[in-house]
């Protein structure tokens, strides 16, 4: 049995050595982690989930376009199957989820003849690809976005493309998993993987330990590390940053419907930064693309984003009159050149892989299908539960309330709701996340006193300890 | 329908009022349970509190409150929500987001509430949240550092530290410096506040704002400002002698 010494956390004292066993321990709570433990939890196995971080959607799943796409990789790829298999169930899924969702379209844009040329290749790729796709010119591109330049010649149309709330995504599968019977353990993270002799492996947080018949590595950037302590296959991990501006939603009254993607982007075989109109009604501008050593870098800086706002303004004009009301950064998972990987690691039989590069929410429907396959497939004898979930429960909130953030219409109970349930927000960033209180055009200057205020009455803490996000980001500091 | 609603009941928003409440009805919607500035009641003013106007669509307003929420149709809306802090995104300032960055006025209520915001607060601005701050901040035996363009030249341009702030850069012409702190505290007021889906930016239908004061500007001169978007209401919107009765009854709290 495991003889690790915890260090003493208030959470450490409380827990027992030993846990249950689990069928199946999920490490990660991105979108891949949790749309693998929803899809195990609605099956007769058991599923525990493990993160490392505070909340869940830490990295790439908190920092992203908000995209679902329809066409990303060409035809034959696993990252073509993925989306072609996911891409048509986001009204279905996100239905159930309560998750917001709208199939807006895309316009892959070219700014000369040789760029449309170039675009014909990428029709016949998408299509075979199954994704719906035309080409069109300069005035039907126009007619489809009214915003677009007139420099724009001709265009790449994907109907299909989604913009999503991917944040929102993650806590609401995590909810419904959970209701399901799966155990989220957050601030849980994994710091040993030893495999015992009955083939389970004993997994080692620093919330407990857990024996665990299989082992899913879902971990994002920490991917490498996780396969690291369970003596499997090495893998390496590029952390690739990507840089985003958000757009006030109040553009001089003018609304924009389609996401638009330059087909050029700053290097050889890249698409531009994206404007995307998101769901909440912001515009995002990005992402930019660099290579960084450390994964915990998120920081902004004015060459990239400068770059991001010259190529989006080339690509809708009005971008430069809109109102910034954030930066923002996040890094996500480079393992060599594919973008998704899901396999069975070749050294240790019980762990397995699931990585995605740059469109996890795109992929992750088909990609906890297929991880649950695979299980199954190695010895996971887990039918489906008749009895299992596949909605969470309506939510009716009262509209007799005071509003909280008035940029972004939160009202006190919405607060109060993202404080309960399975995965509950414990911290301002955890409320910002569930609620998107906050991160409207003041960001939080007229009501984080207030989410603090809730936060605090709801712990029964001092507003002093309140977290701004993890560990250490309590809002007061100690008096000495 | 009412005539005018007001967005926001602080000494513009009841200024506006009281010009208007002569000739013209009026409801007054503040967020807080209060109200700010000199209030003399006027039957022709209705005023809700607790109540969130949060958007506009050209003839009525949508409210939020405990009351349930409300559409108020109304000829005209007049935002009186004052000013708010500059984002960081709008001084231009990047790098990372980590614990310790507040802004005004949640940052002067959390001090009032005797929270330490840091040992070293950087105060982003001049003028009055910026002053309070600072005494705020000097009262809790902190150390307050006053920076920003207005205060010397130097422009904050870049947040540093992973888990709570550790520094915030500067940067004059080809000149840089770092100041070190574990807070900073966003104060300089020059941002309309536009909360009002719908009457964000100018040419709203039937949207009229009180100007953004000066930094600094005393509050005779927010009062002033204020009556000017009341006078230009009154010179261009016929009164509505019909609708003034039924608010009259409904609302029972002033009497003629």
């Amino acid at each position: 049995m495991c003889t690790i010494k915890f260090l003493v956390t208030p959470q450490a004292t409380s827990i027992r050595p030993s846990h249950a066993d689990l069928d199946v321990a999920v490490i990660g709570g991105g979108i891949l982690g949790v749309s693998i433990a929803l899809r195990v939890s609605t099956t007769t196995a058991s599923v525990g989930l493990f993160e490392a971080d505070a909340d869940l959607a830490a990295g790439a799943s908190k920092g992203n376009a908000g995209v679902a796409t329809s066409y990303f990789a060409p035809p034959g790829t696993r990252e073509a199957s993925y989306v072609t298999t996911s891409s048509p169930r986001w009204e279905d899924i996100c239905g159930r989820l309560a998750v917001a969702f709208r199939r807006c379209g895309a316009l892959v844009v070219a700014f000369t003849g040789e760029e449309v040329e170039a675009l014909r290749g990428d029709l016949e790729l998408a299509r075979r690809a199954g994704a719906r796709a035309e080409l069109v010119d300069g005035a039907r591109a126009r007619a489809l976005e009214p915003l677009l330049s007139d420099r724009v010649v001709g265009a790449l149309h994907l109907p299909d493309e989604g913009v999503i709330d991917s944040i929102g995504l993650v806590f609401a599968t995590a909810e419904l998993a959970a209701l399901n019977g799966a155990k989220i353990h957050r601030d849980a993270c994994v710091i040993g993987l030893e495999a015992q002799a009955d083939g389970t492996t004993s997994v080692v947080t620093t919330r407990g330990v857990w024996r665990a018949r299989f082992v899913v590595n879902a971990a994002g950037l920490g991917v490498g590390e996780v396969n690291r302590l369970a003596g499997g296959e090495p893998i390496h991990v590029t952390p690739r940053r990507g840089q985003y501006w958000v757009l006030d939603r109040a553009w001089e009254g003018r609304a924009m419907s389609t996401i638009v993607v330059p087909a050029v982007g700053p290097g050889p075989g890249t698409r531009g930064p994206q404007v995307v109109p998101t769901i909440s009604g912001s515009i995002l501008l990005g992402p930019t693309v660099d290579d960084v050593d450390d994964p915990g870098d998120t920081s902004t800086d004015e060459q990239r984003l400068s770059y991001a706002w010259e190529a989006c303004s080339a690509t809708i004009p009005d971008v430069v009159r809109g109102v910034r009301i954030k930066a923002f950064a996040a890094n996500r998972v480079a393992i060599g050149d594919e973008s998704a990987h899901l396999r069975r690691d070749a050294l240790v039989p019980n762990l397995f892989l699931a990585a995605n590069r740059a469109i996890g929410v795109s992929c992750s429907p088909a990609m906890a299908e297929e991880m649950l396959e695979l299980l199954r497939g190695s010895g996971l004898d887990a039918p489906d539960r008749p009895d299992a979930s596949d909605r969470l429960p309506g939510r009716a909130l009262d509209d007799r309330d005071d509003v909280v953030c008035t940029c972004q219409g939160v009202t006190a109970g919405a607060i109060e709701e993202s404080l309960g349930g399975e995965v509950a927000a414990s911290s301002v960033a955890g409320v910002r996340k569930r609620t998107r209180a906050m991160t409207g055009r003041c960001q939080g200057a007229d009501c984080f006193d207030e989410v603090c205020r809730r936060i605090a009455g709801h712990l029964e803490c001092s507003l002093e300890d309140v977290l701004f996000a993890g560990v250490g980001t309590e809002i007061g500091m100690r008096r000495e | 329908v009412s005539d005018v609603i007001v967005v926001g009941g602080g000494p513009a928003g009841l200024a506006v009022a009281a010009e208007l409440a002569p000739t013209h009805s009026v409801i007054v919607v503040e967020r807080s349970p209060e109200l700010g500035g000199a209030w003399a009641t006027d039957a022709n003013v209705r005023i809700l509190q607790s109540a969130t106007v949060v958007r506009w669509d050209g003839d009525a307003a949508i409210v939020v409150g405990r009351n349930g929420t409300q559409r108020l149709p109304a000829r005209r809306l007049v935002i009186a929500t004052g000013v708010r802090p500059s984002t960081l995104a709008e001084l231009g300032v990047l790098g990372t987001r980590p614990a310790g960055i507040v802004a005004t006025p949640s940052a002067l209520r959390l001090l009032e509430s005797g929270v330490l915001l840091g040992r070293r607060v950087a105060v982003v601005g001049t003028g009055w949240s910026a002053d309070a701050v600072v005494d705020c901040v000097v009262a809790q035996g902190s150390l307050a550092i006053e920076v920003g363009e207005d205060v010397d030249g130097w422009r904050p341009f870049v947040v540093a530290g992973r888990t709570r702030v550790e520094s915030l850069g500067l940067v004059r012409g080809h000149r840089r410096r770092e100041v070190r702190c574990d807070a900073i505290v966003l104060a300089d007021d020059r941002q309309p506040r536009r909360n009002v889906d719908g009457a964000v930016s100018a040419g709203g239908h039937g949207v009229a704002f009180v100007p953004t004061p000066e930094a600094n500007a005393p509050t005779a001169a927010v009062i002033e400002a204020a009556r000017r978007v009341a006078h230009d209401i009154i010179d261009t919107l016929p009164r509505s002698d019909d609708d003034v009765r039924p608010i009259l009854a409904e609302k029972g709290h002033a009497h003629p």
